[in-house]
């Protein structure tokens, strides 16, 4: 199949993932709902339902999906690692600490819709630059060392953030618990209205560098003698899929294995055609992220699994099938 | 000789932390009264009463479980050939987490002893995973597995909390600590972990040939495969014994075995024995810190040290990975 033809059922699924999460839920639309609100003929209730709760989730959803997706892919790119995903290296334990210090320090006070996301991102995004900045040695950036660097930072944090717990009550906890466990909360218009022109800015950058990104599979000492400034274009990369993760995270709480699963999928499907490996993944991890969503809203009506969860409980087995076929790391 | 001096000044160490652990806490008592209390056992009332009731085995199951978190970091180290691994970034605590909580949900009134089987089998079987998944290809493939396969559990764990409303038991595990353990649970671990540890004190020699690598061992007639399975199935019990006593601890197994072989160097007849009197030591001091600022999860405490240790380890011994 040519890759263009895959793209496009990859897109048509993404589709009609996207239409049965806006019918289905509590509250149920019918097709015959769906028409009438097309054809601006459908009553207050059914309106309410699908443009203020359902619409901005889905798009919330399909964004930070997208958005973990690239995020994943660009780390792999930079670190040759197959295995590299924002959530891994510590991304999503620095965005949980951000959560806990808005619980703590701000909480009580004046209730700001936006300090929330804006805390959790910038810690988010304070924790990746940290480890960044580690993973230098003598000068050269080393994406190994960048690795288990990210992991260890994932491992302190979530130790850390414990800290202040000792002291939250019940609502407390379980806020922090619904975050980490990665229920998507940040559902609304205002959201939205922030979030997509980010996004879609740092896509178009990260898409900029499309040629850079198909070469980095060569070694430094190559790119280089080809003229490639290697050390300056991970750099870029890497802040990208830092902004990138960490804003998603700061909406949809803490999501792992996005960003592992959507761009192997998309590597297995085009191959090295990387503009349609960059855009499968970027439709594989909307995809991904809608249909775990959904799953957690039905699977078990009444009981709603975060879609975090649910991610987490498809990408663990792919993640271990992922180890055992991979053959160089 | 070096070790006369390494011994003594461990005991001393070892035995200042008892003394301060058992002072310090929500009340705190002068060491005189701290001797007594353990002298006249059984006293009902007062301060010896709280003293030998409630902080005693809360101080002898912090040193057990640092004790045993610290061994089976060494012997993973050198089972899998890399610097980094110990039972948390391993995946093995997740895996024995996942159990214990899985097994609690299937038969509520499981015992204690019934609950540490439940934690080892979860345990073990991340270790198998580990162990035939990886090969051991490379050490940065093996704790990126250790990583991910932690995520996947700890979602599993939480889809267990969340369908079956066990918020609290999450707390616990995630936080460490040494709160609430009995001197009960502690005379069932106790033994067993004595048994395990002779067991790789016994196997010390074996331990000392992995260092020379996989070739190297072979070559000296070592039976390879049944070594490293045994000696890691040693340690894989001694981390989910942890676990279910404690919790999660993070990055101990990992800064432990690294300071005694910094100083005496790396043969395991000599380094499992100070490993394990450091570990608890040091274990013994963090779950005091953590109980006297007003129980702070020890492993807030742990990771302050823990942490920045762990990123020098990376960046000194990390070249060889990349």
């Amino acid at each position: 199949m040519r890759n263009s033809i895959k793209l496009t059922v990859i897109s048509l699924l993404l589709l009609a993932a996207m239409v049965l999460t806006l019918i289905t839920g509590t509250y149920s639309l019918t097709p015959g709902d769906l028409w009438s609100i097309m054809m601006n003929r459908a009553d207050s209730n059914v309106n309410l339902v699908f443009f203020e709760f359902r619409m901005p989730r889905m798009l919330i959803t399909i964004l930070c999906g997208a958005a973990l997706a690239l995020s994943g892919l660009l780390l792999q790119v930079v670190s040759r690692n197959p295995l590299a995903d924002p959530g891994i290296i510590g991304v999503n334990a620095g965005s949980g600490f951000g959560v806990v210090l808005f619980l703590m320090f701000l909480s009580g006070g004046a209730n700001n819709l936006y300090a929330l996301p804006v805390m959790s991102f910038v810690s988010g995004l304070a924790t990746v630059l940290a480890v960044f900045a580690l993973s230098f040695i003598r000068g050269r950036f080393n994406s190994n060392i960048f690795i288990l660097i990210g992991i260890a930072m994932a491992m302190g944090v979530t130790g850390f953030l414990y800290v202040f717990t000792s002291s939250f009550d019940d609502r407390q906890m379980t806020m922090l618990n619904q975050y980490l466990a990665g229920n998507i909360w940040g559902d609304t218009w205002a959201f939205v209205a922030v979030i997509l022109p980010y996004i879609v800015v740092v896509s178009i950058f990260a898409w900029m560098k499309i040629n850079e990104m198909s070469m980095l599979n060569m070694n430094d000492d190559t790119l280089g003698a080809l003229g490639m400034k290697v050390n300056h274009e991970k750099v870029l990369l890497i802040i990208s899929a830092a902004m990138l993760s960490s804003a998603a995270v700061s909406v949809a709480g803490a999501i792992s294995f996005i960003g592992l699963i959507a761009p192997h999928i998309a590597r297995l499907l085009f191959k090295v055609e990387m503009k349609f490996v960059f855009l499968g993944t970027l439709a594989i991890g909307a995809l991904l992220l809608s249909l775990s969503d959904l799953l957690g809203k039905l699977v078990l009506e009444p009981l709603i699994i975060p879609a975090g969860i649910v991610v987490a409980l498809i990408g663990g087995p792919y993640f271990i099938y992922l180890l055992m076929t991979a053959r160089k790391v | 000789m070096k070790h006369r001096w390494l011994v003594l000044l461990l005991s001393i160490f070892t035995f200042l932390s008892f003394i301060v652990a058992m002072m310090f806490g929500v009340a705190h008592y002068p060491p005189g009264e701290v001797v007594a209390s353990l002298f006249t056992a059984g006293a009902s009332e007062g301060a010896s009463a709280i003293l030998y009731e409630i902080r005693l085995p809360r101080v002898l199951a912090a040193f057990l479980a640092g004790l045993m978190i610290s061994i089976s970091g060494l012997v993973m180290q050198t089972v899998t050939h890399n610097d980094l691994s110990e039972p948390s970034i391993l995946g093995v605590n997740a895996g024995a987490n996942f159990a214990i909580v899985i097994s609690t949900l299937l038969v509520p009134a499981l015992s204690f002893a019934g609950m540490l089987i439940g934690g080892f089998a979860g345990g073990l079987l991340v270790g198998v995973v580990i162990l035939f998944v990886t090969r051991f290809k490379s050490p940065i493939h093996l704790i990126l597995a250790g990583a991910g396969i932690s995520l996947f559990l700890y979602a599993m764990t939480d889809f267990l909390v969340i369908t079956n409303n066990l918020g609290q038991y999450l707390a616990f595990f995630t936080s460490g600590g040494a709160a609430g353990v009995s001197l009960a649970q502690l005379g069932i671990i106790a033994p067993v972990a004595l048994i395990i540890i002779s067991v790789l004190y016994v196997l010390a020699k074996e331990l000392d040939i992995f260092l020379f690598g996989d070739e190297m061992a072979a070559s000296l007639g070592q039976n390879h495969k049944v070594y490293q399975v045994l000696t890691l199935v040693c340690a894989i019990m001694l981390a989910s014994m942890s676990v279910a006593i404690v919790g999660n601890v993070v990055f101990l197994g990992l800064l432990v075995p690294h300071i005694v072989k910094m100083i005496a160097g790396y043969m395991h007849r000599v380094t499992i024995f100070y490993t394990g009197i450091f570990g608890g030591a040091l274990f013994m001091l963090s779950d005091m810190a953590a109980r006297v600022l007003n129980e702070t999860p020890v492993n807030a405490i742990i990771a302050m040290i823990g942490l920045p240790f762990f990123i020098y380890i990376i960046r000194t011994r990390g070249r060889k990975y990349a």
